[in-house]
């Protein structure tokens, strides 16, 4: 029903944001519930360790880049708002634009990625040299696992938007890759705070 | 409205309630709490044991009055439950095909079962927190200090004091030596996994967990040998973890201790 | 009575999917159909029952006498291990969770399948794949795993469990935690998605309410076991050191992640079994259930409670609060006893029609009354001091668990049965099958009551015959082979049932809920026509119209939402 209208208004350049959710929406949105406590498990176990620990924290010998890391988390953060976009461009019957904006976001995460990949190699620590240590693998590796997948299901997104035919559930899809996108997002602002900024 | 209100349904409704809170209120609930409250209270000696040890130390016997006093008010508890639960299935067997009462709730019953337990809880939360705060208190100035350290799979007992040390040899298990009415703290690590230092007559088990120091004390009451059980799960030979406690008096107890003075006994 | 014109002649219809050609293993095997599934999980859920069930009886054997050698300590470790994960992660859960509400909650709230039926099936497999590669562990070289289904660190190291038969339990476990958290999103969706006109949240049947308010208690607890899990999976094969004190980590962060996550498991166990039997009082007592926002509430109280009170499996470490999560542990008491006093408040004055299912469910009140009291005795920390890790612990768990599992569950099988395969059981092996079992179980775990209280720990392989622990051992032991018997009577009774079908007809009960309102089994898009739904009993409301809910001067917001929505 919701459809229809958007349809009908061309001229209307609000994007509509607040029709029901759709069904995949809603089950994306209970499924980031999951989520966040998937992270909230991994948080309570880096402030056990921190809390176990007397001395300076981060450890003695723990030396992190954190001014290279705050640039990629602001283009992670940049890339909620392009991926954003790309879904008003969608919600708006303009699938080419959309597929833009993906792209950038794709870019984006992948560049936040390789930044990862650099910095793991860099590290004057391992995962063994102590538990903090030991959770700034885990966390920030588990946490570019979910950036990968939301890059594939990126991918994904681009190969269904690709399409000629119309497709009723893209717009769906794109919104709930969008979600997850920002979910994602949001987790690493929380991570980069605790990880690189906490002293 | 679609349906105008039956005024014989509601009478018959109230009178349901009416024998429902007869049969619970007075002679089952209150009456049950009382004794529970004056078993926690009073600890009479008369009260069964139900199976569980009267523990050999000032702790273990608080533990001990307090399980006696859950075990009352839990046959108490569970008594009504059933009791109900057995007059309804013999009371309203299947009769005949009609269809009866179609009863969807009735609050003030339902806010008694929902009050009743609330106060039960909150009397066995009382004596709770009272025998916890004798169990796991910790004397500043105790008699005794001894620290008990598990491995896989065996015991050492030292006595700071005497520099005196027992560890488990062979296929004899070490014994944990106490002196009976006096204060020992027990200061219990581990040196690899999870272990559980557990003396059933005590009344007690407290984890020995590696990187973490737990303390308590035991005021023995009564002179005997006990024995003691690693209760955590800690690898292949769990099962024979065992050590032994031997309660004697003050006076035996400062003989082994000066004959024992700077030895180990493995 | 119970069978309307226009449904006989759709029943046929029903019938017409069932019998397929040489492609229909195919078809079942690749089927998104929510009840395929569900029933897929059933079976398989039992067949993990057997597997574990026939390890209590090896667990028995070995401890039937002193100092016994009938398996090795190793092996005996790796037996209850893998006998109590897969009682909890791949029996329990999964036949409840995985299955009843797979296949009910479409039906109940009238949708024509789940939300994501792609996703529904992806469960199913990483569930069977969990499952099977948990049994695995028993053919690598150094065993299975061996600590417990607890998997406390640092016993779960791979320098104090070295070895694949760990690895594979953990994995399994993973496998089988994603599959619950999906199976979790696509309850919770569909039951907020696609209820049918008129089903309202206050009008859902109690198991549909139940299930999802465990599917929320999954989202809140695997999560967390899953990412305790791969952090020990690091620990083990990564280097890192969150769990082992060398490096500054912390062994008791396992069990405190382990156990928000343990705790919460065991009511994700427990409530989809209080569902079953909200269902069953009511219609074998021909009474709507008595105090429905209760009910409702009271499953609210029991999940928020549940994820506060973890540490109580932790009072012996002397890490944690013990008046705080002694206090909420012994609150739990108050939302259950309001389930056990509104099952009897259901019976209450009803015309108590005693069929397995109803015999069944109140063995389920008998067990899980006793289980849950002493539940509240080990919530008082100076009594878990004493019989922490004991039998007595074992005794409580097995009544709870094996009440709900079982009893709950094996009401549940038995009032759905003729709804799953169109079929009736037979009644006299039902009711067999009931005293055989209920007979054995309370042989096997009230001595272990018992044996708890006389010292005797859990976990281990022999105990010396000085001890005092040998004659209970073997009345437990004695007990359970009896329950053991009892399964084989099921057994037949399935046998029989497949052999010399009986028809069920649509709705043998005279059932409530919209389950009952089309055939049986019901056809692949579950509904041709739907009653509409004006109370909390559709199906009676239909049947009885005389003695419709919505007629109810009791439920007289009911009348009110109905004129409402009638004129609109
Ligand atoms: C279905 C699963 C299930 C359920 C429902 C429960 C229910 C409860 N459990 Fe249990 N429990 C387990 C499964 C379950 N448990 C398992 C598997 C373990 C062991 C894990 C391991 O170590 O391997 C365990 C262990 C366990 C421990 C730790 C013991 C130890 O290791 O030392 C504790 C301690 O507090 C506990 C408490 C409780 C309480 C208070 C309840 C309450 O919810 C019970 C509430 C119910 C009632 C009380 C009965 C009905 C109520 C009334 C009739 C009303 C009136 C009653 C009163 C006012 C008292 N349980
Ligand atoms: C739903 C959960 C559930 C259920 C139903 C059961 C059912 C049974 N359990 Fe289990 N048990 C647990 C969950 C459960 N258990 C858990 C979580 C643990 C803790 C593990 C740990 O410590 O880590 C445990 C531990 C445990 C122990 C303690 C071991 C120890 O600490 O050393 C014992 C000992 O008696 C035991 C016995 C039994 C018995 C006899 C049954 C019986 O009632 C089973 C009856 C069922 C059957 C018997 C199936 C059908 C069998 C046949 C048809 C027989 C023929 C087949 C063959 C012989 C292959 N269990
Ligand atoms: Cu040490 Cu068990
Ligand atoms: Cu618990």
């Amino acid at each position: 029903m919701a459809q229809a209208v958007v349809t009908q208004t061309p001229k209307v350049r609000e994007p509509i944001r607040f029709n029901k959710p759709s069904m995949l929406g809603v089950g994306t949105m209970v499924w980031l519930g999951s989520e966040l406590m998937f992270f909230s498990g991994l948080f309570a176990a880096y402030f056990t360790v921190r809390a176990n620990r007397t001395g300076a924290w981060p450890p003695p010998g723990i030396k992190l880049d954190i001014a290279q890391s705050a640039v990629f988390t602001v283009i992670l953060v940049m890339s909620s708002v392009t991926m954003q976009k790309a879904v008003f461009e969608a919600e708006h019957g303009r699938k080419r634009s959309a597929r833009w904006w993906i792209v950038l976001t794709m870019v984006m995460g992948l560049s936040f990625l390789s930044n990862q990949a650099v910095e793991w190699t860099h590290v004057t620590f391992s995962t063994s040299t102590n538990a903090y240590g030991s959770m700034f693998f885990v966390m920030t590796g588990l946490h570019g696992l979910h950036v990968l997948l939301g890059i594939v299901a990126m991918g994904f997104l681009m190969l269904r938007l690709a399409g000629s035919k119309s497709d009723p559930g893209e717009l769906a899809a794109l919104q709930s890759v969008s979600y997850y996108w920002h979910f994602v997002d949001v987790v690493w602002v929380a991570l980069y705070a605790v990880l690189f900024l906490i002293h | 409205m679609l349906n105008p209100q039956d005024p014989e349904v509601d009478g018959e409704m109230k009178q349901g309630h009416k024998k429902f809170t007869s049969l619970v209120r007075p002679r089952g609930v209150t009456s049950a709490l009382a004794v529970a409250t004056a078993a926690l209270g009073l600890s009479s000696c008369t009260i069964p044991t139900f199976g569980a040890f009267k523990g050999a130390t000032t702790q273990g016997q608080s533990t001990f009055h307090l399980f006696q006093g859950f075990a009352l008010a839990s046959i108490a508890v569970g008594g009504v439950t059933f009791l109900l639960l057995f007059y309804v299935m013999f009371r309203f067997r299947k009769k005949d095909e009609s269809i009866p009462k179609q009863t969807h709730s009735n609050v003030p019953i339902e806010i008694m079962y929902t009050v009743i337990p609330i106060i039960i809880v909150v009397i066995l939360f009382f004596f709770t927190v009272r025998v916890e705060n004798k169990v796991v208190a910790v004397s500043p100035s105790p008699n005794q200090r001894v620290t008990v350290t598990a491995f896989q799979w065996g015991w050492k007992f030292y006595y700071p004091a005497t520099n005196t040390t027992v560890i488990a040899s062979g296929n004899t298990y070490p014994q944990l030596v106490l002196p009976q009415g006096e204060t020992t703290t027990v200061t219990l690590v581990s040196k690899d996994v999870v272990h559980g230092f557990y003396i059933p007559a005590f009344n007690f088990s407290r984890y020995a967990l590696p990187g973490f120091t737990n303390r308590f004390d035991f005021n023995p009451t009564t002179t005997g040998t006990f024995i003691g059980r690693c209760s955590q799960l800690c690898g292949l030979y769990h099962s024979e973890m065992l050590f032994s406690v031997k309660v004697i008096s003050p006076a035996a107890f400062s003989s082994w201790t000066a004959s024992q003075a700077g030895k180990v006994t493995a | 009575m119970t069978l309307t014109e226009e449904k006989k002649g759709e029943s046929d219809h029903g019938q017409a999917g069932h019998h397929e050609g040489p492609s229909g293993l195919y078809r079942w095997l690749t089927s998104t159909d929510h009840k395929v599934i569900g029933k897929n999980y059933m079976y398989t859920a039992m067949v993990f029952l057997f597997i574990a069930g026939g390890m209590a009886m090896l667990i028995r054997t070995q401890l039937a006498s002193p100092n016994g050698h009938f398996v090795s300590q190793q092996t005996y470790n790796e037996l209850f291990t893998i006998h109590g994960s897969i009682m909890l992660y791949l029996f329990a859960g999964p036949f409840a969770f995985g299955g009843f509400a797979n296949y009910l909650v479409p039906l109940q709230i009238g949708a024509p399948d789940m939300a994501f039926p792609r996703l529904n099936a992806l469960s199913y497999w990483l569930y069977l794949t969990g499952g099977i590669t948990m049994l695995l562990g028993f053919l690598t070289a150094s065993g299975a795993a061996a600590f417990g289904w607890v998997g406390y660190a640092p016993l779960s190291s791979s320098t104090n469990s070295p070895g694949a038969g760990p690895d594979l339990w953990i994995v399994s476990i993973a496998l089988v935690g994603f599959s619950g958290i999906f199976t979790g999103v696509n309850l919770v969706t569909t039951i907020f998605y696609l209820r049918a006109p008129g089903m309202t949240m206050f009008r859902m049947p109690i198991f549909t309410w139940n299930m999802l308010v465990t599917g929320l208690l999954i989202l809140i607890a695997f999560p967390v076991l899953t990412a305790a899990l791969i952090m020990l999976y690091a620990d083990r094969h990564f280097g890192t050191v969150i769990y082992s004190v060398k490096g500054g980590g912390s062994p008791v962060l396992w069990q405190n992640l382990f156990w928000f996550f343990g705790h919460p498991e065991v009511y994700i166990l427990a409530l989809p079994f209080f569902g079953m039997v909200s269902e069953i009082f009511p219609v074998f007592s021909k009474k709507p259930v008595f105090g429905y926002k209760g009910l409702v509430f009271a499953t609210l109280a029991i999940a928020g409670l549940s994820t506060g009170v973890w540490a109580h499996h932790m009072f012996t470490t002397g890490t944690v609060l013990l008046p705080f999560f002694s206090a909420l542990s012994l609150l739990i008491a108050v939302p259950t006893g309001i389930k056990i006093f509104t099952w009897i408040g259901t019976m209450w004055g009803g015309q108590l029609n005693y069929k397995a299912p109803l015999t069944w469910a109140i063995g389920f009140i008998v067990a899980f009354t006793m289980g849950g009291i002493t539940g509240v005795f080990l919530a008082s920390p100076p009594i878990d001091f004493a019989t922490h890790d004991t039998y007595f612990v074992v005794a409580h768990f097995h009544q709870v668990l094996f009440g709900s599992t079982i009893f709950a569950g094996f009401a549940g099988f038995f009032y759905w049965y003729p709804k799953l395969t169109g079929r009736m059981y037979r009644e006299w092996l039902a009711k067999l099958q009931f005293w055989v079992v209920f007979i054995g179980f309370n042989v096997t775990f009230l001595p272990q009551y018992l044996l708890g209280l006389k010292g005797m720990p859990r976990r281990i392989a022999v105990y010396s015959p000085t001890d005092g622990f040998t004659f209970l051992n073997q009345i437990s032991t004695v007990g359970g082979y009896l329950t053991g018997l009892g399964f084989v009577i099921f057994l037949v009774n399935m046998w029989i049932s497949w052999k010399r079908p009986v028809p069920a007809g649509d709705n043998p009960w005279d059932g409530y809920t919209l389950e009952w309102a089309t055939t049986s089994p019901p056809p692949s898009h579950n509904f041709t026509s739907l009653p509409p739904v004006r109370s909390t009993r559709p199906t009676w409301d239909r049947n009885h119209p005389e003695h419709a809910d919505y007629k109810s001067p009791h439920v007289t917001e009911y009348a009110k939402k109905e004129v409402s929505s009638s004129e609109g």
